[in-house]
């Protein structure tokens, strides 16, 4: 079980994604922008974000720098409908943890959850 | 006097006045005379002759009668006596009979003068006369040769003939000859006399008569006109007198002239009959009227007064014109003569005269004075001046345009010498110059002729004026020099305008020598070279223009003949040529290339030519042309590379934007798609949880999720734009690092062959790995979705060097690709697959030549098909 901060401006995929995760009892919280997340992030623990690439205001590469600085223990899932090896590089050198195609099998994400979890 | 003007017909024939009447006239009664006693001469004479040849006739028949009947008798009788003395004694019998035959013809003494019996045989070819008998010398004659002329008569009687003949004797002399052959003394006998004896009475009786009656004629004829002389003489005179009256009226009828008389009181006494032809008035209408009534009629009476005039000093006077002007207003001039006429004692008898009609002359010398004033007219306004001299070489006239044209008064140059006008107004020359004027008065002192005879001459303002001068000599019908007529120009402003064109055209000539073009003229009608410079010297290889003169054949020059005949052709046609481009040949043989300009001027017969060396341009132009189709192609390559880049720039930049496009797109459905598989997890695990079942709905919605996420995937991978990034990579141990990285279904044997042998070359794995997986699944699924089930089912996958270029090639076993499809198949969107986007080949196409390299499909047999991947080995790699 896990806390899990999701960031996504799409609130069903927010929304879907918290419901399928809650499904192997993790626990989420949703936040729609980069500085939502970051805000969200201040006031509570979580053990990992899945932040999606693309969000207004803050990228989601900024935004997984902003909570790296503030939460280096904080795993970032960077999640992107597009990945080229331009966003893989930003979103390695932002200090995201993974970096996975959208749309992503559940299974996939959960590895990579309980991976990054593993390594904590 | 009433005048007349119309002309008599004349009757009086040429032959009258003949040289022959004239001669013939005064004697004709003697010629009469003459030709009467020639008549009567002649008639005697005739008359004469003719009695007297009768007479003769007569004699000369009675002479042949009496000479027949005495050859006849004698020769009977000495034929009996011969026949005698024969039967008495046959020997010596011819000697007998001959001697009787003498005694017997001295009985014949008269046989007049020349009158002859002869008697002769022939012996061989002579006539031998026997005997002679009548002439005086009474001799025997000479034998005479048988073929002679002579003795013909006796030739016949001895050939045993008889008759009369007129011929030669043995003498040579012409008788009359009866002959008659005696047979039995083998002889012939000829009785004859001369001719001439016979006819010399009659002759001399002619001779006698004839004289006597000449000398009797002329005495008479003598008499005759001695005693008719005076009365012929008169009758002749009185004949001339007619003859001459009858001349002088028909001379005065045939006159133009007339006649007239008047008598102290002007009353007229005479006027000739021609009048009536001027006046239609018959002379007789004249003897009532008097001279003051005819002038009151048709004259003006002061134009009468020298008439008077002379009347009364009873003098002559002589062609007086008087105009007379008819009553229906027609005039008419008449000239008139006269002079007084005295008796023997010195009193004043009449005024005897002539009138013609003279309206013609009048009219012409009208005429001659308005045409000489026209002429004057003319010569005033002519640009010429006209001069005369008379034989002294003076002027005598002098047209006012010479003072026009040398400011010279007329009044100077009349009553002047030549030789004084020629000092006065050439002193001033140079003494150098031998003034034109100083050689013709040679010509003028022999009385030639000159013509255009310039001379410079001062004007009377000191300028100086160049003119042109002829003159005629005049002569009269005695070709006695009179003077000279000619005339004068002003030929100055010409000179000038000469003078310039001389100046013009040495410029020209010095422009024409040195122009750095070729130029010459052309005569057209032989092609001779007329005129040329030294350039064109130059470019046909001559040593010089005088050369080239002397020298050159211009249609030798050209090569090609018709291009002669075109340049030609199109000169003639168009008055020239411009730039016409030729190749000519030079004098030593060398072929040059001649910028030819020509203009043609036919009606001075010939062609001017510019001629310009223009092989060095032509070689250049050559060189240049080359160079520009070299340039070209450069260009064609260059072009065709740009046109490469710019179309695979294009092609990029449209990927580029495709690439974003579906970058955005893909960002866009992801995310759905993300919340549809999350959801559908979602979905799935509560049904699980329920206990309903719709396990194969979900894993149709997952399939569908998936095919959606792999088309998007295909769509980035088509318009992936990221950079290229080639890195050294062993080729074949990273392609069977690929091959096991696809999932490939079990059905499917993949074979191997690599040929590469570690070949280290530089790649983007990346992009490759894509490359690979695409021509992979494709041919996999060909395999697997071909529904024969019959085929193998064998992917093999093999690597080979060739040209420096890696060559992977993959092969299936599935249906294959047809014919027309092979040629689509790289085309994006085109698909033989159920649900394939048609990006996959695309996509390995655009990597490959991302890398330089290509695809190509070919068949594989026996089925199948196989792509073949080129990358080319980069520089430097190591194997």
């Amino acid at each position: 079980m896990a806390t899990i901060l999701i960031i996504d401006d799409d609130k069903d995929v927010c929304e879907s994604l918290a419901e399928a995760l809650e499904l192997f009892d993790h626990d989420c919280e949703v936040a729609y922008s980069g500085e939502a997340g970051i805000a969200l992030a201040k006031s509570n623990r979580y053990d990992a974000a899945v932040v999606d690439f693309g969000l207004p205001g803050l990228s989601g590469v900024e935004t997984i720098r902003a909570l790296r600085v503030e939460h280096q223990d904080l795993h970032c899932i960077l999640v992107t409908g597009y990945l080229s090896e331009q966003i893989e590089e930003q979103g390695t050198q932002s200090g995201a943890s993974a970096i996975i195609s959208k749309p992503f099998k559940l299974a996939t994400l959960q590895d990579a959850i309980q991976a990054v979890k593993a390594r904590s | 006097m009433d005048l007349g003007t119309d002309r008599v017909p004349t009757n009086t024939s040429f032959a009258r006045n003949g040289i022959w009447q004239k001669l013939i006239r005064p004697n004709k009664k003697l010629g009469v005379l003459i030709f009467g006693a020639a008549l009567i001469l002649m008639t005697t004479t005739v008359v004469m002759g003719l009695s007297i040849w009768i007479l003769y006739e007569s004699a000369y028949q009675r002479e042949r009668s009496r000479l027949i009947g005495l050859a006849q008798s004698q020769a009977r009788a000495i034929e009996d006596l011969a026949r005698t003395e024969k039967q008495t004694d046959e020997v010596g019998s011819s000697d007998r009979t001959l001697a009787q035959v003498e005694r017997l013809h001295e009985q014949y003494a008269d046989l007049g003068g020349t009158g002859e019996f002869v008697l002769a045989t022939r012996q061989g070819d002579q006539i031998v006369f026997l005997m002679s008998h009548g002439r005086s010398e009474n001799a025997i004659p000479k034998p005479v040769a048988w073929q002679s002329v002579m003795a013909e008569p006796m030739r016949r009687a001895l050939t045993g003939l008889s008759g009369v003949v007129v011929a030669l004797d043995y003498r040579a002399v012409t008788v009359m000859a009866a002959y008659k052959p005696i047979p039995s003394l083998n002889s012939g006998f000829v009785a004859k006399i001369d001719l001439a004896e016979i006819r010399g009475p009659y002759i001399k009786a002619g001779l006698v008569s004839g004289l006597g009656a000449s000398v009797i004629i002329v005495l008479g004829l003598m008499l005759f006109l001695w005693v008719s002389g005076p009365i012929l003489e008169r009758d002749v005179l009185a004949s001339s007198l007619r003859e001459n009256e009858q001349r002088f009226q028909d001379f005065a009828q045939s006159a133009s002239d007339w006649h007239w008389e008047l008598n102290p009181d002007l009353r007229y006494t005479f006027v000739s009959d021609t009048v009536t032809h001027i006046t239609n008035r018959q002379p007789d209408w004249y003897s009532n009227l008097t001279l003051n009534d005819i002038i009151d009629r048709h004259f003006d009476r002061d134009e009468w007064q020298p008439f008077f005039d002379a009347f009364d000093a009873r003098c002559a006077f002589n062609n007086l014109v008087v105009r007379r002007v008819d009553v229906d207003g027609s005039e008419k001039w008449i000239s008139l003569n006269g002079l007084p006429v005295f008796d023997a004692e010195g009193n004043f008898e009449c005024f005897r005269g002539t009138a013609s009609d003279v309206s013609e002359i009048i009219k012409i010398q009208e005429s001659l004075r308005r045409s000489e004033a026209r002429f004057r007219d003319f010569a005033e306004a002519a640009s010429d001046w006209f001069w005369e001299t008379d034989a002294g070489h003076t002027y005598t006239d002098v047209s006012g345009r010479f003072t026009e044209l040398t400011g010279i008064p007329v009044q100077d140059m009349i009553g002047r010498n030549r030789h004084e006008i020629l000092k006065r107004f050439t002193s001033n020359l140079p003494k150098n110059e031998v003034n034109p004027l100083q050689i013709n008065i040679r010509d003028m002192e022999a009385h030639r002729s000159f013509r255009d005879l310039e001379i410079s001459w001062e004007r009377e303002n000191g300028e100086l004026g160049v003119f042109l001068v002829s003159g005629q000599p005049m002569f009269d019908e005695n070709q006695k020099f009179l003077g000279y007529r000619g005339a004068g120009r002003d030929i100055t402003q010409h000179k000038r305008a000469e003078l310039e064109l001389e100046k013009s055209e040495k410029r020209y000539l010095e422009m024409f020598n040195r122009a750095q073009v070729g130029l010459a003229r052309t005569r057209i009608s032989d092609a001779k070279v007329l005129e040329a410079n030294e350039q064109i010297a130059r470019i046909y290889g001559y040593e010089s223009r005088e050369d080239l003169l002397t020298r050159i054949s211009p249609i030798s020059h050209w090569i090609n003949p018709a291009d002669r005949d075109r340049v030609l052709g199109e000169g003639l046609r168009s008055g020239g040529v411009s730039h016409s481009e030729v190749q000519h040949v030079r004098n030593d043989g060398s072929k040059i290339w001649v910028r030819l300009s020509a203009s043609y001027y036919p009606e001075l017969g010939y062609i001017e030519t510019t001629n310009v060396d223009i092989t060095k341009e032509k070689e250049v132009e050559a060189a240049l042309g080359r160079m520009n189709e070299k340039l070209e192609e450069l260009v064609a390559e260059r072009t065709a590379e740009l046109e490469a880049a710019q179309a695979d720039l294009v092609k990029q930049e449209r990927l580029a934007t495709l690439g974003q496009l579906t970058a955005t797109v893909a960002h866009e459905i992801r995310n759905p798609l993300s919340a549809i598989v999350n959801s559908v997890a979602v979905i799935k695990h509560k049904c699980r949880e329920a206990g309903i079942d719709i396990q194969k709905a979900l894993d149709r919605t997952q399939r569908s999720i998936d095919r959606c996420n792999n088309i998007i995937t295909e769509l980035l991978d088509f318009a992936r734009a990221k950079g290229h990034q080639p890195k050294p990579g062993v080729l074949d141990a990273w392609l069977a690092s690929v091959l096991a990285e696809i999932e490939i279904p079990d059905r499917v044997t993949v074979r191997s062959n690599y040929g590469t042998e570690g070949l280290v070359t530089s790649f983007d794995q990346e992009e490759l790995r894509r490359a690979v997986i695409n021509v992979v699944d494709n041919a996999w699924q060909a395999m697997v979705e071909d529904k024969s089930g019959e085929s193998d089912t064998l992917l093999t996958v093999s690597t080979s060097i060739v040209d420096r270029s890696v060559e992977m090639t993959f092969c299936d076993t599935g249906q294959g690709v047809s014919a027309d499809d092979v040629h689509r198949i790289l085309e994006p969107l085109f698909s033989t697959k159920q649900f394939g986007t048609g990006l996959g080949l695309p996509t390995v196409q655009r990597i490959m030549e991302r890398h330089g390299g290509g695809i190509n499909i070919v068949p594989n047999e026996p089925n199948g098909a196989c792509v073949i991947l080129t990358l080319p080995i980069s520089d430097g790699e190591v194997i």
